[in-house]
């Protein structure tokens, strides 16, 4: 694995190897930015169930 | 006048009877901050630290898993040099000292057999025991606390110390997962509520920066905070990690809860051993709101653990039995008040409980998939068989009114007015005799054949009724000053990495 870093004397953008600590720190974060998303995904299909009663079941 | 005060009365049925919606949108607002998680976490302080780290392992007759733990806790991920393992034998009268002086010598200067010759105190002593032995020479510079029968998965210790290179974290914690192997239906209901108590509820507490409870598995201490502490472990009480939780984070540092950190343990497999276990922790729990009496609510006092949604989270539980009587006993009077004002009560009611119910169950499945897999009829079945059949009758009333009457018609069954009342007071009462059933599940369990019965207690009452019932069963051991012994829970060694 790897991730670009900008080279400090000529301003290029190369690939080095991203060190095993700071990979699994971004796998953590990423997995915790993603529960934000499902919980916005399961909010959202609450919602539409419960406009779904509304409209259905009067 | 008396129309005023029949119209008040009426009023205070009212608010009792939703006042059994709080530990519902208490659950709900949980959950809604673990969305929050996702962009205020601790991840950004961390860094690769690895400080020299000793393990304290408390172990009574713990011969069949201890030599496996000791290993394996040697194998993790961390740095040779920085990790030693002291395990504390409580006066076992097993193998464990046999096996241990075994490791000892397979291991020279990483492990060391700590004797208790008077053991039975309880874990809190034997813990003490150790730290003693392990403050008293500087080389550790942070202390992991663990059962012995658990499994950090490879890299759990050094995703929670990664947190210690803040100076204002001083305790780590880990997800516990339930690991037995071979699991009954009572593990994958144990499996399934870690999730909504540990990977869900320990992710909102990081939010407002104050912790429950450490998980008495999984605790990484700093020194500092430790010494800070008092160097021990309190010893007066039935919830030792909780109190150890409360003072690390009175002290003025914080308490982390590290999600991505894995340990697999081994739960209790019966009702039986289930109700000991949380009995012991439910009392544990009466005796940390009676000793922190000034503190809930007051956030001038102690502006993390005293805030309004930390009180209100830790009271939503420690009072739900309550919340769920006064709610049913209401909803009676008011049906024999108000029929129809009872019924709108009760609808409300419940369409919170299942418009909370779905979020916490599917959410639930989203935080931890491989769990959910492994328990997910548990999770379905978490309030019960008949919590369910009132949540489907609430929210889809053509169900009841027209269906099920249709059913009833074609089976030559003729469903009148008085069955109809009969089934409106019954999830009436629902809320209060669902821990009655709960309860039955554990009775019947000890009593020869009837005890296959038992499992079904559970599913039809549910889960969380059964936790009610001991939390309940805690008020009154605690009014009645009963006893407090030390009751270890049975452990077999099928706990497996999954």
């Amino acid at each position: 694995m790897g991730q670009d870093r900008e080279d400090g004397e000529g301003g290029a953008r190369v690939a080095v190897p991203a060190d095993a600590f700071a990979d699994a720190v971004r796998h953590d974060r990423r997995f915790e930015r993603r529960l934000l998303l499902k919980e916005a995904l399961i909010l959202l299909a609450i919602a539409l169930l419960v406009a779904a009663r509304a409209l259905f079941l009067r | 006048m008396i129309a005023l005060l029949a119209r008040g009365g009426l009023g205070v049925l009212v608010v009792v009877v939703m006042a059994g919606a709080i530990p519902l949108l208490a659950a709900c607002w949980q959950f809604l901050l673990i969305g929050v998680h996702g962009v205020r976490n601790h991840l950004g302080a961390v860094a690769d630290v690895t400080p020299r780290t000793a393990i304290v392992v408390p172990a009574w007759n713990e011969g069949a898993v201890v030599g496996a733990t000791v290993e394996r806790l040697l194998a993790m991920d961390y740095p040779r040099d920085a990790l030693r393992v002291y395990v504390v034998d409580d006066a076992s009268t097993d193998a464990t000292p046999a096996v241990l002086e075994a490791k000892v010598r397979e291991h020279p200067g990483r492990v060391w057999h700590l004797r208790r010759e008077q053991g039975g105190e309880g874990k809190a002593h034997t813990l003490n025991h150790g730290l003693r032995t392990i403050l008293a020479d500087d080389w550790a510079e942070a202390v992991l606390i663990i059962d012995a029968d658990v499994i950090f998965v490879d890299d759990a210790l050094r995703k929670m110390a990664r947190h210690l290179a803040d100076p204002a974290v001083g305790a780590v914690t880990a997800y516990i997962k339930e690991g037995s192997r071979p699991a009954n239906y009572l593990n994958r209901f144990v499996g399934y509520e870690y999730i909504t108590a540990q990977a869900a509820a320990r992710r909102a507490q990081n939010v407002l920066g104050a912790m429950v409870c450490l998980a008495g598995g999984a605790q990484l201490h700093s020194r500092t905070s430790l010494e800070a502490i008092g160097g021990r472990i309190d010893t007066t009480s039935l919830a030792e990690d909780t109190f150890t939780t409360f003072m690390t984070q009175r002290e003025g540092r914080r308490a982390v809860f590290e999600g991505n950190a894995i340990v697999w343990a081994e739960e209790p497999d019966t009702i039986g051993g289930l109700w000991k276990q949380r009995l012991r922790w439910a009392r544990g729990n009466v005796q940390v709101t009676k000793r922190y009496k000034r503190l809930w609510f007051r956030k001038w006092r102690d502006r993390r653990l005293g805030g309004l949604s930390f009180g209100v989270f830790w009271f939503s539980i420690f009072l739900m039995p309550l919340f769920m009587i006064g709610s049913s006993a209401s909803l009676v009077t008011l049906y024999f008040a108000d029929a129809p004002l009872a019924w709108r009560v009760f609808h409300l009611l419940w369409i919170t409980n299942a418009v909370v119910y779905l979020f916490v169950t599917l959410f639930s499945f989203a935080i931890d998939p491989q769990t959910a897999r492994r328990s997910w009829r548990e999770g379905i079945l978490f309030p019960g068989v008949v919590s369910l059949a009132i949540i489907l009758a609430t929210c889809l009333p053509p169900l009841f009114h027209r269906w099920v009457p249709a059913v009833l018609r074609l089976a030559g069954l003729a469903p009148g007015h008085a069955l109809a009342h009969a089934a409106i007071l019954f999830a009436y009462v629902w809320l209060s005799c669902s821990m009655l059933v709960a309860w039955a599940a554990k009775l019947l369990e000890s009593r020869g054949r009837w005890r296959l019965l038992s499992p079904l207690f559970v599913y039809v009452a549910g889960y969380g009724p059964l936790l009610c019932a001991i939390t309940f069963t805690a008020y009154i051991y605690e009014a009645r000053g009963a006893e407090m012994t030390w009751d270890k829970t049975e452990k077999t060694g099928k706990v497996a990495l999954a």
